[in-house]
């Protein structure tokens, strides 16, 4: 007597391992991924006494509450434009003095605007 | 001959199918979006600034509020850093100073870390948008 062969039966892929790596590698990335976007403010080297250096041409004085520029208070959002006229005039290098209760994040705001004034000098320094 | 009623196969299959879907893409998203960060110390709160040149995730030395330095979770100097970092032959110095620092803290800082033989020292700030 023959016998048919039985019709071979197509188990399913067993999909729990998979779905255990692919949790596992999203999981990885979820957590050690960032979506902040960071930048960066370039901070010269503080001048060094000894007087080698070219003398800065204008001085801005940062204060908690407000901004001298050679001893005028400035409003913030004018400081680009006030420092531009000041290059117009040939005062190509300032110096930013900043005050010890000034806090990091009005430093790198005066700084990162500063930057974008083509053309200048800047040197950092604050109290010792 | 005499067939019997087949039983009706149980489909339990859909609902795992979807959530594989779901997760795959996921995944696709997190690996495409997100890029890899070297960690960062969850104390300090990086200054925001709008128009600051780009960044990578940087592995940072951070400086937190109370002016202490942290570089991977641990405490240092300015000096043992820049001990570490000559070794590997990286002089840019990327300083993450939390905002509320105190200016002469922050400069102290910097003198500390230019005198120790760093060529170059940036504050790394968060992108905010205008």
């Amino acid at each position: 007597m023959r016998v048919e062969p039985l019709p071979k039966k197509h188990r399913a892929i067993s999909l729990t391992p998979l779905v255990d790596v692919i949790f596992l590698l999203l999981l990885f990335f979820m957590l050690s991924s960032t979506f902040t976007q960071f930048g960066q403010v370039e901070i010269g080297a503080p001048a060094v006494g000894g007087g080698s250096e070219a003398l800065p041409k204008a001085i801005l004085m940062v204060e908690p509450d407000r901004l001298r520029l050679n001893g005028r208070t400035i409003a913030q959002d004018n400081l680009a434009a006030e420092v531009s006229a000041l290059i117009e005039t040939g005062n190509d290098s300032i110096l930013v003095y900043i005050q010890g209760s000034s806090s990091t994040q009005l430093l790198v705001t005066v700084m990162s605007e500063l930057k974008t004034v083509p053309g200048l000098t800047v040197t950092v320094a604050g109290p010792k | 001959m005499i067939t019997l009623p087949r039983k009706a196969e149980k489909r339990q299959l859909e609902t795992t199918i979807s959530l594989i879907n779901i997760v795959f893409l996921m995944l696709i998203f997190f690996l495409v979006a997100g890029q890899l960060a070297p960690p960062q110390d969850g104390q300090v709160d990086l200054s925001k600034s709008e128009q600051a040149p780009p960044l990578p995730p940087p592995d940072a030395l951070y400086a937190r509020s109370d002016g202490s330095l942290i570089y991977r979770d641990e405490e240092v100097t300015a000096e043992a850093f820049l001990g570490h970092q000559t070794q590997a032959g990286e002089t840019v110095v990327r300083l993450g100073a939390d905002s509320a620092l105190a200016a002469d803290k922050l400069l102290g800082h910097v003198g500390a870390l230019y005198a120790a033989g760093a060529h170059k020292v940036l504050i790394v700030t968060r992108k905010a948008d205008p």
